[in-house]
């Protein structure tokens, strides 16, 4: 079932009534039978796919879980010196570890399987026909199952957590499947962690007219950035990039740029509505995205666009590489070569070149999506072992202090995160040629010309840039605040009209209905 | 308790305010047909009208567009009305002559039968042509599940704002000037037009594999056949005249096969030129495919002494009240003819019905 969907709509007003009509102690089970028909929705037998997903998780946690109780208790009867609670565990973490690994390579099998399979394949053919051998691989034409990766990331640092006893695994093996199938964020995310989210998920919630409406507020928010600006400038980014022989130079700028918009406005949207309904049952999930065109850097960016993923990656990634016993001998090594000050470097180097190795493999499976995460890796690496020389430029000119300056960096950034995009739209080969293009200034004649009236009218364009002109002036206004605490401040006819006018506005001129293509959201895919 | 008493008094001005402003943007959306194309205010009118017809002409626009009731009272006393618009379905058909009869029950109902040939609709705006002016009742609700495209939705038909609201771009002086009221565009579900454009030539008929009709073309057949004779209305099937689409004989044997199984009248007006006396040199607007003003008027002409034939059907100019009323629509029609004439006359084409002229 789409997000844009009347089906959707529908859905979620039955649930919310059924939600709070029915006993507290009933919620939690009302929103699993939910989540679960949810699921059916996009194709009966996927339910499988997080079902296994949550029962090997439940069945491990609690296996983990129990040995861990066993170890409290012996610590707690028999009371053992240092040494010997030492060795104990040491014996018991191998022993859960053992488990860990089962799940980990369960879940993130089934995902390698069904995601990767072709790109290893297509791999294999490249190799082969570099030895000379011929012939055609057939590939498999598996469907990805909705959500696959959230759910996939969301279980296995909830495993990972419990083997780390960072807190006790869920008894109930239903309200695990909760965790691991709980409708909104099947779609888009976020990534939660299991400490965070379970007090709300299974607690009973007594209906709210203010939370309703502020969920509302955040659902509408949502689609305004979806439906206003994300699907109104898809089409005319994927007109530049899909046709580089008409639109060449600043176009394929212009192209990479309206791409990096739209997916803001898609992703972030998309966010909002899935924050925004799970409010409406009274269930806070985390936040996916902190203003990221704020930044005035790229890995200020990276901290504040898909919070939850870069998290994540951080959490169960870049800290178990960077400590590992691999980085440690190469921190030495390299320490014996080039002295302290690179071996210091090396674990962080290493860390970050696998944690953007894999986040451009999440994004998609293509060497491309590969570049894409390693020039975001290299630009930040850049940028961090430059940072002394460039504060000492700052430090000689004063106007680096000014608004001016800290408003370039931000331009700056948003350029500085469009460029590796290039390697997605365009072939690799055809990406510095394009570069090239951009610099030289090709086409922005034409462009200013009037050449982007070719791409859209101008009753769109109007709405388009009105939208995009809302959008960073809310992000603007409300700050750090966030929209929904901003609206909930002022007094409930001017936020109720703020509210009506976002809504008219959206039936209005929103890119839905008979007429349009229904697009999916961008983020669906993973 | 006062200050609560407030509270609910903003709350529901708010929301009467909200549904105002939604109410007024809706209808400044929605198109309004009074331009080029007229035919999505046929359904509607019918509402604005005492229900008092012995006849009911149901069907596409071999319906609304080559019988003339004027004339059927002018020359034969009888009250008329056509539920027609383009290309409706038999479905759609049923379902009006469902919506009708709460409201009148005529003696007799001419069914066009040219709508046996498609039971799928092929263009959505169709449907909204048709569907859009009912009122709303389960016979809506129901002719909307029967015939909707597969990627329409009844919510769409409930808010018809969520379909036109891409209109922002493209509003015309006409969304202004109609906003409140449309006037009324046809003359008793008639569509006038008295411009000429002679038969042309057309495509020979194409050989068909396959010359049933739909199975679900039957089907609704059937169930306008059976309302009638649940409610004692006599069925009448007519194939108006027209020279394209070709209504082949395969489909003529069927339905005068049905007919004749069910002891119905089938007119063929195809097989009766002479009789009717169209001369498709002057009687067509649009080169044979449409009846124009003049060739409407012969078909009533020719239908007339039918119609009176049937029972429950008399001349009723003896009436008072009605003779009143359809004087005035026939004072409108004849005024809005020899307007049609004059402009056509003049410059050689309707300015209404031709863009860019």
């Amino acid at each position: 079932m789409a997000l844009v969907s009347y089906g959707f709509g529908f859905f979620c007003a039955v649930l919310l009534l059924l939600y709070y009509i029915v006993p507290g102690r009933f919620q939690w089970r009302i929103l699993l039978a939910a989540s679960v028909l949810f699921y059916g929705f996009a194709g009966p037998l996927w339910i499988l796919y997080p079902a296994a997903s949550s029962v090997s998780v439940w069945y491990l946690a609690r296996k983990i879980g129990s040995m861990t109780d066993q170890y409290r208790n012996w610590v707690q009867k028999d009371q053992p010196d240092r040494t010997q609670k030492k060795a104990y565990n040491q014996r018991l973490k191998a022993r859960q570890k053992r488990f860990l690994i089962l799940g980990l390579l369960l879940n993130f099998g089934i995902l390698a399987v069904l995601k990767y399979t072709n790109f290893l394949l297509s791999n294999v053919e490249g190799i082969l026909h570099l030895a000379g051998i011929s012939g055609e691989m057939e590939y498999a034409d598996w469907v990805l199952p909705l959500g696959i990766s959230y759910y996939t990331f969301q279980s296995m640092g909830y495993l990972i957590d419990v083997y780390q006893r960072k807190y006790d695994p869920e008894k109930s093996l239903l309200r695990t499947a909760l965790f691991v199938f709980y409708f909104p964020q099947l779609t888009v995310g976020p990534i939660s962690r299991f400490d965070r989210l379970k007090e709300e998920l299974y607690s009973p919630h007594r209906f709210s007219m203010d939370r309703l409406a502020a969920g509302g507020q955040r659902v509408l928010w949502g689609y305004f950035k979806k439906l206003v600006v994300a699907d109104r400038i898809g089409p005319a980014a994927s007109m530049i990039t899909g046709s580089p022989e008409i639109y060449g130079g600043v176009y394929a700028l212009l192209g990479i740029a309206g791409h990096v918009i739209q997916l803001y406005a898609d992703f972030s949207g998309g966010i909002d509505i899935i924050l925004g309904i799970s409010e409406m049952f009274g269930i806070h999930l985390p936040e996916n995205f902190d203003r990221p065109f704020s930044s005035r850097s790229l890995a200020e960016f990276w901290r504040r666009w898909h919070m939850t993923l870069m998290q994540w990656f951080r959490e169960y990634i870049f800290f178990p590489v960077s400590t590992s016993q691999a980085a440690r001998k190469l921190s030495a090594a390299a320490g014996r070569l080039a002295g302290k000050k690179a071996a210091g470097k090396v674990p962080v180097y290493l860390a970050s070149l696998t944690v953007w190795s894999v986040t451009g493999i999440w994004h998609g499976a293509s060497w491309n999506w590969v570049l894409w995460g390693l020039a975001n890796c290299v630009f930040m690496l850049l940028s961090q072992e430059l940072s002394g020389l460039f504060r000492s430029l700052q430090s000689r000119f004063p106007f680096t202090d000014g608004r001016g300056y800290q408003c370039f960096q931000k331009v700056r950034t948003f350029f500085v995160f469009c460029l590796p995009w290039m390697f997605i739209y365009y072939p690799a080969a055809e990406v510095f040629p394009r570069l090239l293009g951009i610099l030289k200034g090709e086409g922005l004649l034409s462009l200013m010309l009037g050449g982007y009236g070719t791409l859209m009218d101008t009753p769109d364009l109007m709405i388009l840039g009105l939208g995009i002109l809302f959008m960073a002036l809310a992000g603007q206004i409300c700050g750090n605040e966030g929209l929904k605490e901003r609206l909930s401040r002022l007094p409930w006819p001017v936020s109720y009209g703020l509210s009506f006018v976002l809504f008219l506005i959206l039936l209005v001129t929103g890119v839905y209905g008979r007429g349009y293509e229904a697009s999916q959201f961008i983020y669906n895919r993973f | 308790m006062k200050r609560k008493k407030i509270n609910a008094l903003f709350v529901l001005l708010a929301a009467a305010i909200s549904l105002l402003v939604l109410w007024a943007v809706q209808r400044l959306l929605v198109p309004k047909y009074m331009g080029m194309v007229v035919e999505g205010n046929l359904t509607g009118e019918y509402y604005k009208e005492v229900p008092d017809h012995d006849v009911l002409i149901l069907g596409n626009c071999e319906a609304y567009e080559n019988i003339s009731p004027a004339v059927l009272w002018r020359e034969f006393g009888i009250s008329s009305y056509i539920r027609g618009n383009a290309n409706q379905l038999m479905a759609q058909s049923y379902y009006l002559l469902e919506d009708a009869l709460k409201y009148e029950v005529p003696g007799v109902v001419v069914l066009s039968v040219s709508s046996m040939t498609n039971f799928s609709q092929d263009n959505e705006s169709y449907n909204r042509m048709t569907l859009d002016g009912m009122r709303w009742s389960p016979s809506k609700w129901k002719a909307i599940q029967a015939t909707k495209m597969e990627d329409e939705h009844v919510i769409e038909y409930i808010f018809p704002l969520l379909r036109f609201h891409s209109r922002w771009k493209e509003l015309e002086k006409e969304d202004f000037t109609y906003f409140w009221d449309r006037g009324t565009v046809s003359h008793n579900g008639y569509y006038m037009r008295a411009d000429i454009r002679p038969a042309g030539e057309f495509p020979a008929a194409r050989r068909r594999s396959d010359y049933s009709f739909d199975p679900r073309c039957w089907d609704y057949l059937e169930k306008i056949r059976l309302l009638c004779e649940e409610k004692g209305i006599s069925l009448i099937l007519m194939k108006a005249p027209a020279l394209y689409p070709a209504w082949y004989d395969q489909w003529d044997q069927q339905i005068a096969r049905y007919a004749a199984d069910h002891g119905l009248l089938y007119i063929n007006c195809m097989k009766e030129p002479e009789a009717i006396g169209i001369d498709f040199s002057h009687d067509t607007y649009d080169g044979g495919i449409h009846m124009n003003v003049y060739g409407a008027e012969k078909v009533a002409r020719f239908l007339g002494p039918e119609l009176l034939k049937v029972p429950g059907v008399s001349d009723r100019r003896q009436e008072e009240a009605l003779a009143v009323r359809w004087e005035e629509k026939c004072r409108v029609y004849d005024e809005k003819k020899a307007e049609q004439e004059e402009e056509f006359s003049r410059l050689g084409y309707l300015k209404q019905f031709y863009q860019g002229q």
